[in-house]
């Protein structure tokens, strides 16, 4: 008996460590299956296989690491959503039990705690993983370490930013509209700002430890991603871009194929005015980018009112990009330039939105959310505020413990207001915003500031349509004043030229005409340097075709530019009964012959802007077409010249007000006929199949205002009658004109 | 609770002792200022003071009755709120200064303010002052704090260059260079050439011109509104050329693009040789034999260009946020670090540099540089040239 307990013991001795041995070596086994599984995508397996392998060695730590770290990978961040997290952090517990300065493990415990929301314990964990870490000289580890702790502090500092309080007995701005019915929501959240005291340096501790862990994390790894990506946001937000620059192009030297270094190459350029550079990089980084997000990014939905995004959504791939390109030609606002400026904010937003807005946790890109979206439709707002989370749901029980975030893009413009909660991320629209904004959708879809268009000033263009030496053609000619004083103010820079250009699109969007030419330019400050210079274009085109033309100039050298954009459709003049061209308004209409029968023989000053100063001529030419001839060959027609009063400018307040009434009233001459001419005129056609007109009118004593002028010929012979009508403003006598 | 005397002195003895005991380490008081690390305290009494003696007062009217209405367990609780919020608060106050001094103790100086009116971005300095180049054009700035305006309204200068002789300062930029007068009242300029450039450099009265695709040799023509440039030579770049540098006294033209510098011959351009740095150059200087070369994150890089064909790189001083220009005095490095301000480092020592200061006045330190012993500091967001002369050496808080 006591030999076989003898052997039983010495048996049990020599045999439990071989037999604990085989168990750890079969749960390697299952956490090596675990993993392939995991791997593979799995989980449901993995977790068998992980939760086998911690049965078989309960003591093996790595074995509760891997599972923890598979509940980890299933859970998300939502509240409800906490067995797996729980069980991660009970697994990781227990691994710590077993190999208690495990940085690995601390990282993962420390990611538990991030998902539970419990940021102080996380970063206390992440702090006790780097010092683990630094001994052990594990780079990757501690670049990871150092981002996750640079994560924790940038949700602190989004929380402390622009942070403002609320104005004095004033509780945090209201988001229902029905609380200031009367008024206009920009302006009535503009006035509280403009009340609300900032928080100076609110939050800068925070920023200054998150910047620094990212610049650590790079420094142990500097293709980390994710330190660089939210470095980026914080450089590109403070307008710091040789930094920003330096940045992206040691990314793109680690990670050549990835679309990200790219995108923000092209975001960092495009800020600078370097649009040929960011254009190229944008495009690469959009051929780099999964199908799914080069399509979110290149997606017009957000920027269309909503019924046109809708049909556009309903677009197949091929109608959707044939929709694009004519959209991005018709809206560039520069043809002159080779980029595409208005292309290049929508990606450059597209772009931003994903950088700073991104919710993960949620499984959302940046260019899906509330703000993200309100981003993509009007850039970066004038003013950002925030207000502190409040105490009270001031009538919406949503908004309790929410963070009020103002964003308003001045008093004419829209105001968004959002609530977040605090920790989080993500913001949604807070009260009826989200209506405010559909509303705001449908007045302006989008609006855009360019950094490389500091100044954008308008061409005045008159276009008028005549008939073409055939009948079968249209003559249209295009009259652009081109602005050289607006353009060359303020750059003292001789022998310098501006481009300017014509363009002709067809209703495709594709290029029909496109002529550039450099004008010379002398500075504003010489004596009678000329203001505006007049210049045109005269096409023929077949008739009946509709036309975007666009008329641009711009100094490479201050960026200044000046476009016009219009569209027309070429009239068909058939032969047949009696026709009659544009009015076109000029400056001056002078006889070179002594009996000007075409228009070749008259010098016309064209007047592009239709503007006129008080007791300045007005100058009208016109043709008429297939006048009827008598037997002898002569034609006489009847002209009725009319001019009337459209609306009368008058000076500010009280002027305005009495002139308002007196309108209504019938007391002023607005809707009245000022002035009004009839005559007749015989000529001899000789074959002839038109006859130019034209006519000085004096507007001595006009008001400034608007006018209409009228143009009715009537063909004695044939009886035929035709009207053209055109308008034109009057300036006050002091002004530029 | 019973207000004694003997309380109230001894409640006022311990406080003081708290302001006042770090006042004993004299030398921190030195270093870091008087309110260094204090900051909780003081705010701490003070708040609970703010807060405690309304509560004493009020505590006397007796209109509340409860657990805690009597004056004495009402003051005591606002004494520890408030002490608690202002402890807090002077706390965060503490750790911020004690962020700002890490990277050096506080250097203050004597300088003049000179005030500009566009956003600065560079200094190039000639004999009598400096052209500082930006947003919306360029300034000549003199040392005696005159400006004048040049290039008003003329965007994306990238650099300038000042040809003394010929009373010319030349921007580059990207639709052209162009050609202003340096001195006088003539405020128009002239466009040179209408090929631009990112970089240009003044190099025995020609015009070094370097772009993203090639490095020319230009000479100036003509005179006043004639002026117009001769192509001597040109060389293809390697890429985005980031800055360019002369040494007169070897003859040689340096070229800062990406992580290199390389050296060229004036004549006709050709390469003498090349030497890697640690990170993307960001602007260059050339003080005699050595070039001193800021690489952002990677810090300053001293380059010995003694022998233009073998350029080697003699020291790398790190530890810098993001230098983003510099220059040499001897043995003080002068770093332009941004937000961070005006690093002042002594190099004396090859193995320990030793940060004599940080000027902290500056918000946007962009630009540095050192004229006749004279240190000429670029603060962008605040608009202004800072013009300072320090002791030899730079002492801190003096």
């Amino acid at each position: 008996m006591r030999r076989i307990a003898f052997a039983s013991t010495l048996f049990l001795w020599i045999a439990s460590p071989a037999a604990a041995s085989a168990q750890v070596d079969v749960a390697r086994a299952h956490l090596e299956r675990g993993l392939a599984f995991a791997s593979a995508g799995d989980t449901t397996a993995a977790l068998a296989a992980l939760r086998e392998a911690v049965r078989r060695a309960p003591r093996m730590a790595e074995a509760h690491y891997q599972l923890a770290r598979l509940h980890l990978v299933r859970a998300s961040a939502v509240e409800s959503d906490f067995k797996d997290r729980l069980a991660a952090e009970n697994a990781l517990q227990k691994a710590l039990e077993l190999d208690p300065n495990n940085p690995r493990y601390l990282v993962e415990l420390g990611k538990v705690k991030l998902k539970q929301q419990v940021r102080v314990d996380a970063l206390r964990l992440f702090n006790r993983a780097l010092g683990a870490a630094a001994k052990q000289g594990d780079a990757s580890l501690l670049a990871d370490l150092h981002y996750e702790i640079g994560a924790i502090y940038e949700m602190w500092y989004e929380g402390m930013a622009h942070k403002h309080l609320a104005p004095l007995l004033r509780g945090p701005p209201p988001a229902d509209r029905g609380l200031h019915p009367d008024e206009r929501v920009s302006e009535f959240i503009n006035e509280y700002l403009d009340q609300a005291p900032e928080v100076e340096g609110s939050g800068w501790l925070e920023r200054d430890n998150m910047m620094e862990h990212y610049r650590a994390a790079l420094r142990h790894d500097p293709g980390h991603m994710g330190a660089a990506t939210r470095l980026l946001g914080v450089l590109y937000d403070d307008g710091r871009f040789t930094e920003y620059l330096a940045l992206v192009q040691g990314f793109l030297a680690r990670a050549p194929d990835r679309a990200e270094p790219y995108l923000f190459l092209g975001l960092g350029y495009h800020a600078q005015g370097r649009e040929n550079d960011a254009t190229e990089a944008f495009e690469r980084g959009l051929a780099f980018l999964p199908e799914e997000d080069r399509l979110a990014i290149e997606d017009l939905s957000e920027i269309l009112r909503r019924k046109e995004g809708e049909q556009y959504q309903a677009l197949d791939a091929g109608a959707r990009q044939e929709f694009e390109r004519r959209f991005w030609s018709i809206t560039d606002p520069l043809y002159l330039t080779e980029a595409n400026e208005r292309w290049l904010e929508h990606i450059a937003r597209a772009v931003y939105a994903d950088l700073r807005f991104a919710a993960p946790e949620f499984g959302l890109r940046g260019w899906e959310t509330e703000r993200g979206i309100i981003y993509i439709r009007y850039g970066r707002p004038a003013r950002i505020a925030v207000f502190a989370a409040s105490a009270t749901d001031q009538g919406d029980r949503y908004r309790l413990g929410q963070q009020t975030i103002v964003w308003t893009y001045g008093r004419n413009g829209p105001t968004f207001i959002f609530q977040r909660q605090p920790g989080y991320r993500t913001a949604r629209f807070a009260g009826e915003h989200e209506q405010l904004a559909a509303d705001y959708r449908y007045q302006q879809p989008a609006f855009y500031k360019i950094p490389s268009l500091p100044v954008l000033f308008r061409i005045p263009v008159q276009v008028a349509r005549f008939r073409g030496v055939e009948p079968e053609e249209a003559v249209v000619e295009i009259h652009a004043g081109i602005p050289l004083d607006s353009l060359s103010e303020g750059v003292d820079v001789k022998g310098r030229n501006l481009e300017v250009g014509f363009f002709l699109l067809d209703p495709e969007g594709r290029a029909v005409e496109r002529r550039v030419r450099t004008l010379p330019v002398a500075r504003a400050a010489e004596v009678g340097a000329e203001l505006v210079r007049v210049r045109s274009w005269r096409l023929i085109l077949p008739p009946d075709s509709f036309y975007y033309v666009g008329v641009e100039a711009r100094d490479p050298l201050s960026w200044r530019a000046a476009t016009a954009r219009d569209t027309f459709t070429a009239w068909r003049f058939e032969r047949g009964p009696l026709q009659l061209s544009d009015i076109l308004l000029a400056d001056f209409v002078d006889p070179i012959t002594e009996s000007p029968l075409m228009r070749d023989e008259l010098r016309i000053r064209p007047n592009p802007a239709l503007r006129y100063e008080a007791g300045a001529p007005l100058y009208v030419y016109y043709e008429v077409y297939d006048l009827e001839p008598d037997s002898l060959g002569f034609a006489t027609y009847d002209v009725t010249l009319a001019i009337r009063v459209k609306s009368i400018t008058r000076g500010g307040g009280f002027a305005q007000l009495l002139g308002k009434l007196a309108d209504a009233w019938g007391f002023s001459i607005v809707g009245d006929d000022r002035v009004e001419v009839k005559f007749s005129r015989e000529v001899k056609l000789d074959d002839r199949d038109r006859v130019p007109g034209w006519y000085r009118v004096e507007l001595q004593e006009a008001p400034a205002g608007e006018y209409d002028i009228r143009l009715e010929v009537r063909d004695r012979q044939s009886g035929a009658t035709a009207i053209r009508a055109r308008s034109f403003t009057v300036g006050k006598r002091d002004s530029q004109g | 609770m019973r207000h004694t005397p003997a309380l109230r002195r001894w409640g006022a003895l311990v406080l003081a002792l708290a302001v006042l005991a770090p006042e004993l380490r004299a030398q921190e008081v030195q270093k870091q200022g008087f309110l260094a690390g204090k900051r909780k305290w003081m705010f701490a009494v003070i708040a609970a003071v703010a807060v405690g003696v309304p509560a004493y007062i009020a505590g006397g009217s007796r209109t509340v009755e409860g657990n805690c209405s009597d004056r004495g367990c009402l003051t005591t609780i606002a004494v520890l709120v408030g002490g608690g919020a202002g402890f807090l608060i002077g706390l965060e106050q503490d750790q911020r200064l004690k962020r700002r001094l890490r990277t050096g103790p506080t250097l203050r100086y004597q300088s003049i303010t000179i005030p500009l009116t566009l956003v600065p971005d560079r200094l190039t300095p000639f004999s009598g002052g400096a052209v500082v180049t930006g947003i919306g054009g360029a300034e000549v700035v003199y040392s005696d704090g005159r400006v004048v305006g040049r290039a008003r309204g003329v965007r994306g200068i990238e650099d300038a260059a000042v040809l003394e002789e010929r009373d010319l300062i030349v921007l580059a930029t990207g639709s052209g260079l162009l050609a202003f007068p340096l001195s006088g009242d003539t405020v128009g300029g002239v466009l040179l050439d209408r090929s631009g450039g990112s970089a240009v450099e003044e190099i025995e009265s020609n015009l070094a011109v370097a772009d993203a695709s090639e490095i020319r040799l230009v000479r100036i023509a003509g005179a006043d509104d004639a002026l117009s440039t001769e192509p001597l030579a040109a060389v293809a770049s390697d890429g985005a050329v980031a800055d360019l540098g002369w040494n007169p006294f070897r003859r040689t033209a340096w070229v800062l693009v990406g992580n290199r510098l390389a050296s060229y011959a004036p004549a006709g351009l050709e390469k003498l040789g090349e030497v890697a740095l640690p990170g993307e150059g960001i602007s260059l200087r050339i003080r005699a034999d050595r070039a001193v070369v800021a690489v952002g994150t990677a810090g300053v890089a001293l380059v010995d260009i003694a022998d233009p064909a073998t350029p080697r790189l003699a020291r790398l001083i790190t530890g810098l946020r993001f230098a983003y220009s510099a220059d040499l005095d001897g043995d003080r490095l002068y770093v332009a670090a941004g937000p961070e301000g005006l690093m002042v480092i002594d190099i004396s020592d090859e193995s320990a540099p030793k940060v004599l200061g940080v000027a902290r006045t500056p918000r946007f330190v962009r630009d540095v540089m050192v004229v006749d012993g004279r240190v000429w500091v670029l603060d962008r967001d605040r608009r202004r040239v800072e013009v300072a002369e320090f002791a030899a050496p730079a002492t801190p808080g003096q």
